[in-house]
């Protein structure tokens, strides 16, 4: 699965977030890496236990709750707290593929990571490179979103940004457990709703037909979905 | 999912029928019985490899492959050869469960019974009594449908035929095994069919949306089918 969201951040919002970061105190990404990507990681990040990020998390994350692209997609079930990284000039994290279970420190929530999402925070015309790369089921595909818009992707497809060579990259990433684990019933589901949500303004919410999808559609959570 | 079918013969075609059936040597009932059910199964039968059996069989399962409603319901993978039955005054078959696993005689093949058909051959004014019941866990379904009119439902469920008390009552009865095993899915997946029929009709089967929805149909077929 692979999908983005365009503007899930306001320009305002992305500006105040960027504020916030300016001022903070970084510090190593490789606090958050697991053993393997310890070693092919490469770049900032805010302490994830920091005022800053705990603020800015929440931020995001209520602004990703009333994103319906978002929330069709994703089916979250629970969400890790967001992070926040910056990518300077020769700053880069080669592929990986992200760890499977993640124990929150300060609350001690475990979620199953099913998907993972980059909030991008700087335009394409900050830095040169700094390209998300991810290897999904029809090959590689590389996004560089203007500042807050999001990709949403499966956790276990190998993924990777490369270095960047001029400027620098402001983002933030999180991932979450959906109700759906698995992806291609997932991907199903958000296709059906896409489908849905095409057809209402066409025929109208009362329509019979749209009515019986809708049921299709709360059938198949149900019948998916872990709560 | 209990679903009725009209006109899946013709009341000409329920004619050739009856014709046939009417100069075909009958067997008991039970022949085709379990244990359990023997006992309180009390009815005739066209001898399963007899050639009135095998030839009208042939000509119902031609039927019912044209029948779309009939094909979206069930979604068939293996359909036992039709039985074909007559209760007269006095017969009947109480509450019974259709056996698991049947095998077609003198071939190696098995059948998973996941739906049970009864195909009405008399009118219902040529007999009293006779009802098809279909208990659930709240109640009971009664059917005495017309003539060429078929029933199809779980056979999981606890069935019986009431007895005869004028006339006689004339219909083939058979079991398959669905590429879909399970009846939630099964349902499911009907209604997102019949939603898909209905706007093909309304805007045009080329509609992006019916083709979207199409292959959320076929999706979510490739996720649970056995074939």
């Amino acid at each position: 699965m692979l999908i983005c969201v365009q503007k899930v951040l306001s320009r305002d919002q992305v500006s105040h977030v960027r504020g916030v970061m300016e001022a903070a105190k970084w510090e190593s990404g490789a606090s958050t890496a697991g053993a393997n990507s310890e070693q092919v990681k490469r770049n900032q990040q805010l302490p994830p236990d920091s005022e800053a990020s705990r603020r800015l998390g929440e931020h995001v994350l209520g602004a990703l709750l009333v994103s319906p692209a978002f929330i069709s997609a994703a089916i979250p079930l629970r969400i890790f707290p967001p992070l926040f990284n910056r990518y300077a000039v020769g700053d880069h994290f080669d592929m990986h593929v992200d760890n499977a279970v993640r124990g929150d420190t300060l609350t001690g929530a475990r979620i199953r990571v099913d998907l993972a999402a980059t909030l991008f925070l700087s335009d394409p015309d900050e830095y040169d490179g700094g390209e998300l790369v991810v290897d999904d089921v029809y090959g590689s595909r590389e996004f560089k979103l203007p500042a807050g818009d999001i990709a949403l992707y499966t956790a276990g497809s190998p993924h990777m940004v490369a270095p960047v060579t001029r400027g620098a990259r402001l983002a933030s990433f999180l991932w979450l457990q959906s109700m759906i684990r698995h992806d291609e019933a997932r991907s199903l589901i958000c296709d059906l709703d896409a489908s849905i949500q095409g057809l209402a303004p066409r025929l109208g919410r009362d329509d019979p037909d749209l009515r019986r999808l809708a049921g299709v559609y709360h059938n198949l959570i149900r019948y998916w979905g872990e709560a | 999912m209990l679903i009725c079918i009209p006109e899946v013969l013709s009341k000409q075609r329920v004619a050739q029928f009856r014709e046939v059936i009417a100069n075909a040597d009958w067997e008991d009932g039970r022949s085709t019985a379990g244990s359990q059910s023997s006992l309180v199964k009390n009815n005739l039968q066209l001898p399963q490899d007899g050639r009135a059996a095998r030839e009208l069989g042939d000509e119902l399962l031609d039927a019912l492959a044209a029948s779309p409603l009939f094909v979206s319901a069930a979604l068939p993978l293996k359909i036992f050869p039709p039985l074909f039955n007559r209760y007269g005054a006095g017969h009947g078959f109480g509450l019974h469960v259709d056996n698991a696993i049947r095998g077609v005689p003198r071939t190696p093949v098995r059948i998973r019974t996941d739906l049970s058909v009864t195909l009405f051959l008399s009118e219902p004014e040529e007999y009293d009594g006779g009802e098809l019941v279909i208990e659930d866990r709240v109640g009971q379904q009664e059917l005495k449908l017309a003539a060429g009119d078929l029933v199809l439902y779980p056979s999981t469920s606890l069935h019986l035929v009431r007895e005869v008390t004028r006339g006689e009552r004339i219909a083939s009865f058979f079991w398959l095994q669905s590429m879909i095993r399970d009846n939630v899915a099964r349902a499911l997946l009907f209604d997102l069919d019949q939603a898909i029929q209905s706007l093909a009709t309304r805007l045009g089967p080329a509609d992006p949306a019916c083709v979207r929805l199409t292959a959320v149909y076929h999706n979510l077929i490739r996720t649970w089918a056995e074939a």
